[in-house]
Formats: C-alpha cells, structure tokens, sequence
C-alpha cells in the first residue's frame, strides 16, 4: 500500500486487492449498461463483418463465431473475478470514495463522511479476510467492501485505522470482528559473524566463549531495548550465571550477573512491585551500591516480545566494579548482583553449533 | 535466483535469461492446452500440414527465446561483513557496507518488474542490477536478506515500491553529511584513534553536536564534539554527584541549580537546550532530549558537567575534560 497525501489535505491509498461480491455484482451491472454504447463493442461487430468472408470457405468455420462470442463473454467475467485490481481508496473533507480502473472503464463507488459509523474486519473464511462498512443511512447495514487473504491483512488493518483517524471515527468492538495483533519485533542484530575484531554482536545463540579462561556455551538470549534508543543483551550461560551487557551513551558496561535468591538482603519487600519511589542508595554486605541508571524499555526473547514496559534501576558501588540491577516481571521483583568484566577477558567467541538460519 | 548465505558473506546470483524464460513461460503457458484441444477438435478441417506449421513455428519460437537467454547475461552480488561487490555485465561495483543506509524497491515507469535499489549515507542513489527488474516477491527477498545480514533497520524512502504488509515508517529528518562512518579514524589533538560508535544530538536552535565511542588502543573513551570545544569525557554517578554538591539526590532535571562548587571548581551554567537524539544512521523512534551544560573557566583546561534527560526518564550526568 502506497500513501500520497493529496493538495486538498485528503490522502489517496493505493493498494492490490479483490473487490469485495456485492461490489462486484454492482460493478457487473454497471458494466452491461456500459457495453451497450461502447465503442469497444462497435468496433467488435466491424471485425466480425470482416472476418466473414474468410468463414464463407468452409461451413464448419461458421462454429467460430458463436465459440469466440460467448468466450469472449465468459472470459470477460472469470477475469473480473479472478483478477487483484488496483483499488484506489480516497478520502478527504466529507467524503470517501473508493475507485477501481479495470480495462479502460471504471468504478466509483462513493460514501459521505456523516453517513460512516465505522469499519471493521471480518474473517469470511480460512485464509480470507473482509474490510466491512457499517453505514447509518437509509438503513444501518454493513456494506462489504474489498477482501483479501492473510498477506494483505496487514494493509487492510493499516487503511482502517488511517480512515478512523483521518473522520475521528470512536472505534467500537463488534461481534464477529477479526482483532488483529501487530507482531513487534526486536532491534535488528546484524547476522554476519567477524572472525577478527569482534564485538558483542558476534555472540549467538548456542555459540561457546571464552570468558575469563572458562569455556561457557549460550543458552539463552534476551534482548532489551531501551526507550532511549539504546540496547542491552543478557546472555545466559549454561551456569545460571548470565553475562549482561549494558550500553548508555556515555558508557558501555560488561558484567557477569547471578539472581539474588533473598531480596530482603538489600531492603527489598519481594510484594513490592513499585519501583518508582525505591531508595536511591542500597545497602549489601558492606557496600553502598549507589543509582545510576533508571530505564525503561521493551524486553525480548530471540524475536518474541516477552514484556512491553520493563522498568529497571542499576546501581554501582563507588568503584564501579559490582552492580546491582532491579526489574519487574510478572509482578515479581528480580535483583541481579555482578560484578564487572573488562572486555579483554572476553575472548574467542566462536559460531553456534547448531545450523543458521 | 539463487541466495547463498552463511555466517560470514551472502551470495546471490541472478541469471537474467533465466527469470526472463520464467515470466514469458507462465504469460504463455495457457496458450499451449488451446491450441492442442483445437487441433483435437479440427484435426478433420486440418490436415497434416497445420500440425506441421504448429511444430515449426514453436521451433521458431524457442530459438528466438534462446538467442534473448544469451542475451540477457547475470549478475553476482557478494556481501561480507565489510564489503559489498555488485558485479553486472562488464561492469563491477563496490562499496564498504559501513555507508550502506538502506536498501529498497523501486517502480520505473519503464518497467514491467521492481528495481533494486541501495542508499548510501551520502544519500547517493545506486540501481544494484543496472536497469534489470525482477519480481516483486524476489526482490523484497534479496532486501530482506541483505538488512538482516547487515543488521541495517528497515524505513520508508520516498518513492519505495511496497510489495505487501504495514505501511513502513519514514524515517526522522536528519542531516547525513556531518557523519563520520563507523571504523574511521578519529584524530584530534586531544586524541586519536578508531571510532566504535557514533551518536549525535540536534538541538531545537539548529545546532548539532556529536558524541564519539573512541577506542585509542588501551581504553574505550567517550568524546563530545560541540560547536565550541572537544572533549573527552566520563559518566558521573548521579546520586554520588547530587551529595558532592549538597543537593537532595531525588532532584529533578527542572530543579537544577544554576551554578555549583564540585571539587574546588566553581561551574556555571553555560548552555540549556532541548532537541533530539540519534543513536544510528536509521532510526524511527524519536528520542527527546534536554540538556545542561555547566563550564568552569580555567587558564589551562576547561572542564565541564553535562547532565543530560533522554526521553524523560534516563538521566545521565557526565564528566568532561579538555586541554
């Protein structure tokens, strides 16, 4: 689908679809009234009175003419049906119109913005999908309007959405209505793998590193991307430890993080699940870990989105050497404890074991 | 259309006669039944000689689809994680993937097919296969194929042929010309060495500044680029800041104070603004930002606090020195 905003302030979507039956039937009508006065048909009757002569040589020749009268016919109809036309939807102050060009004649179908109450997406069958139109005048009924299969859903959402906000049309739920769930999907990971120089991104799923002079395989990769634009990775050893990297724009943080099996250790009620108001300086086996970081964002699992808004408070001692990283899941307060890794005690990462895909 | 990829580089291999025999073999394809059921029907009419005329001329037929085959060539594009090569007919192409921006389709007026099309961050535009078009399906493939690969976040560009799915999102304006691509290197006075990272803030007042990652062979160092002064810089706690300065730490950004003492220098707030950040060359959600500079003046050195409020939430205090 194609959006061009047009000079009256109106938008004009191009999209690749079916006509929906009874706009079809409509179009049909249309078009036999058409084909009387056409020119096309005038100059299909000049052919045949040409074409004559030749079917004089032989009287079998004569089935011709009924045979290419009624395919041509037939054909005309079966490619109507069949066919994904472009269907041009335009709305502006008032109106809204829906127009198809199909061999040189066209359709034009019109509705006025007052007369709209809303519209909807309704599943016909397997694997086929309406956009429907409930109108208020001269009697409410729903008028079905073009249909397509799974892969154009995702533009029939977008065009009803863009319609409700363009007329400020209040959405209400309706039975039989198709609900329609985005897929979100995580910040791109670039997929090619370094062999010299690398970096963080070269860590995969099922890859084996060599982490302060221990061998230890991924088990499991969690992405968060922060509201900020930033993006941190925890990666989950095969130790129950996980290796947490943390980018800021002023700095990058690498530590080795485990759970804190007691949160009450550090001043924390596990019932607790408001971060906002949370002490700004904690207290753990002697050392002051003091906030520095306070973010929120969106967490993923490989390409699922696990979480929408996942707040998460990082705390350090003064050296900057242990953390302490605090987040809600599931109404669960989690406190990770770590302690720093200098990045040249990452060594040798080496592709994942198992097939890429 | 053949794609070969693996961990290290992406292959595709495009045989243009080939895609070309494709297209007029499916537009062709029901005319082969017809004309076999009205030779069935006719065959008494016609003698053998129409059957004949059928064969030679279907002959005809494939010999001139031949001769288009050879003349139609291939092209090879080959994607590491460094470098991109496009070689055409006769003609080669490369560029490093670092100035890559975007990939996308596109519909000429002239053509029955999708082009593929490559962005560079200079906003230069190249036809990767000169003029040759392929199906839509096939060419939103090679483009996702070639993102994924690079890691390269996929927007709108104007004029993008969209084959099906959501509306992409456009991305934000952003002036392109100021970048420095990743892997350069970074020589100031001050310090020297390879950029790691690149970010850049644009301020309300049409100013832009930019921040660095800059690893100098030992360390990883932060730098600020402003219009006035570089600086290499480091991340401040903020609670430990906010009691050095007898303040309470649960301050808020619109509480801060005009000027402080922290360590014996005296600083005074040199600059308040609010704008945008980036973080990359394509990004689609908008990242606001304010920012306070504080400077203290000095003979030898001018040192600096920035403290600046990313989307509201994250507040991130940072230390700066320059010589």
């Amino acid at each position: 689908m194609n959006i061009i905003e047009t000079r009256n302030g109106g938008y004009l979507f191009t999209l690749k679809g079916k006509l929906s039956k009874t706009l079809q039937d409509e179009y049909k009508k249309r078009l036999k009234e058409e084909e009387n006065r056409d020119e096309n048909s005038s100059f299909l009757i000049l052919m045949l009175l040409m074409i004559f002569p030749v079917v004089l040589i032989h009287p079998i020749l004569f089935s011709f003419i009924p045979i290419s009268l009624i395919s041509y016919y037939f054909g005309n109809r079966l490619y109507i049906k069949k066919k994904e036309e472009t269907i041009k939807v335009n709305i502006f102050e008032g109106s809204f119109a829906i127009n198809v060009h199909i061999n040189k004649s066209h359709f034009f179908k019109h509705f006025d913005s007052n007369n709209i109450e809303q519209l909807y997406i309704r599943k016909i069958e397997q694997n086929k999908y309406c956009l429907c139109l409930i109108i208020k005048h001269p009697i409410r009924q729903q008028i079905a309007l073009i249909t397509g299969n799974e892969d154009k859903l995702a533009e029939l959402v977008d065009l009803k959405n863009k319609i409700h906000n363009y007329f400020d049309i209040q959405e209400d739920e309706l039975e039989g209505e198709f609900n329609y769930e985005k897929l979100e999907l995580p910040k791109r990971k670039r997929q090619y793998f370094n062999l010299f120089h690398q970096d963080i991104n070269d860590i995969r799923l099922n890859s084996v590193i060599h982490l302060k002079g221990n061998d230890h395989h991924i088990t499991k990769i969690n992405q968060l991307d922060w509201k900020n634009g930033m993006v941190s990775y925890q990666f989950t050893l095969e130790t129950e430890e996980a290796l947490f990297y943390h980018s800021s724009p002023a700095e990058r943080l690498l530590f080795l993080e485990k759970e804190m099996t007691d949160i009450n250790a550090i001043g924390l009620n596990p019932c607790q699940t408001e971060l906002e108001g949370l002490d700004k300086i904690l207290y753990h086996k002697g050392t002051n870990f003091y906030q520095t970081e306070q973010n929120k964002g969106k967490l993923f699992e490989g390409k699922t989105l696990l979480h929408d808004h996942v707040l998460q408070l990082l705390y350090e001692n003064k050296e900057k050497q242990r953390f302490l990283r605090i987040f809600v899941l599931d109404g669960d307060t989690k406190a990770m404890l770590g302690e720093i890794v200098e990045e040249h005690q990452l060594q040798e990462i080496l592709p994942e074991t198992e097939e890429w895909n | 259309m053949k794609i070969i990829k693996d961990n290290q580089q992406v292959i595709i291999k495009i045989n243009w006669g080939q895609e070309y025999l494709k297209k007029i073999a499916l537009q062709t394809l029901l005319v082969f039944p017809s004309v076999f059921i009205i030779q069935l029907f006719f065959s008494g009419i016609f003698p053998f000689t129409f059957s004949a005329w059928i064969i030679i001329s279907s002959i005809l037929f494939a010999i001139a689809l031949y001769i288009q085959y050879l003349n139609y060539g291939s092209s090879n594009l080959i994607c590491t994680g460094e470098e991109l090569w496009i070689y055409n007919e006769e003609s080669r192409y490369s560029i490093p993937t670092s100035r890559i921006a975007q990939f996308y389709l596109k519909h000429t007026s002239s053509s029955s097919g999708i082009n593929v099309f490559l962005k560079t961050i200079e906003d230069s535009e190249i036809d990767c296969f000169r003029g040759n078009h392929l199906h839509p399906k096939k060419a939103l493939e090679i483009e996702n194929t070639l993102e994924k690969f690079l890691g390269i976040e996929d927007y709108y560009v104007e004029g993008e042929y969209q084959v099906a799915g959501h509306q992409k999102k456009e991305l934000q304006e952003r002036q392109l010309a100021d970048i420095q691509p990743k892997g350069d290197i970074f020589s100031t006075p001050l310090i020297e060495g390879l950029i790691e990272n690149e970010f850049q803030f644009e301020w309300n007042d049409g100013e832009i500044d930019h921040v660095y990652w800059v690893h100098d062979g030992k360390q990883l160092n932060t730098v600020y680029q402003s219009n006035l002064d570089t600086h290499i810089e480091e991340k401040l706690n903020k609670v430990l800041f906010f009691n050095k300065i007898d303040m309470d730490h649960n301050t808020r950004f619109d509480q801060l104070p005009y000027s402080f003492t922290l360590e014996g220098d005296h600083y005074r707030l040199e600059q308040d603004k609010s704008g945008l950040f980036f973080n990359k060359h394509a990004e689609k959600n908008k990242v606001h930002a304010d920012q306070k500079m504080y400077l203290s003046p000095s003979e030898h050195h001018s040192k600096t606090i920035r403290i600046c409020l990313f989307s509201k939430i994250n507040l991130e205090i940072s230390k700066g020195i320059s010589y």
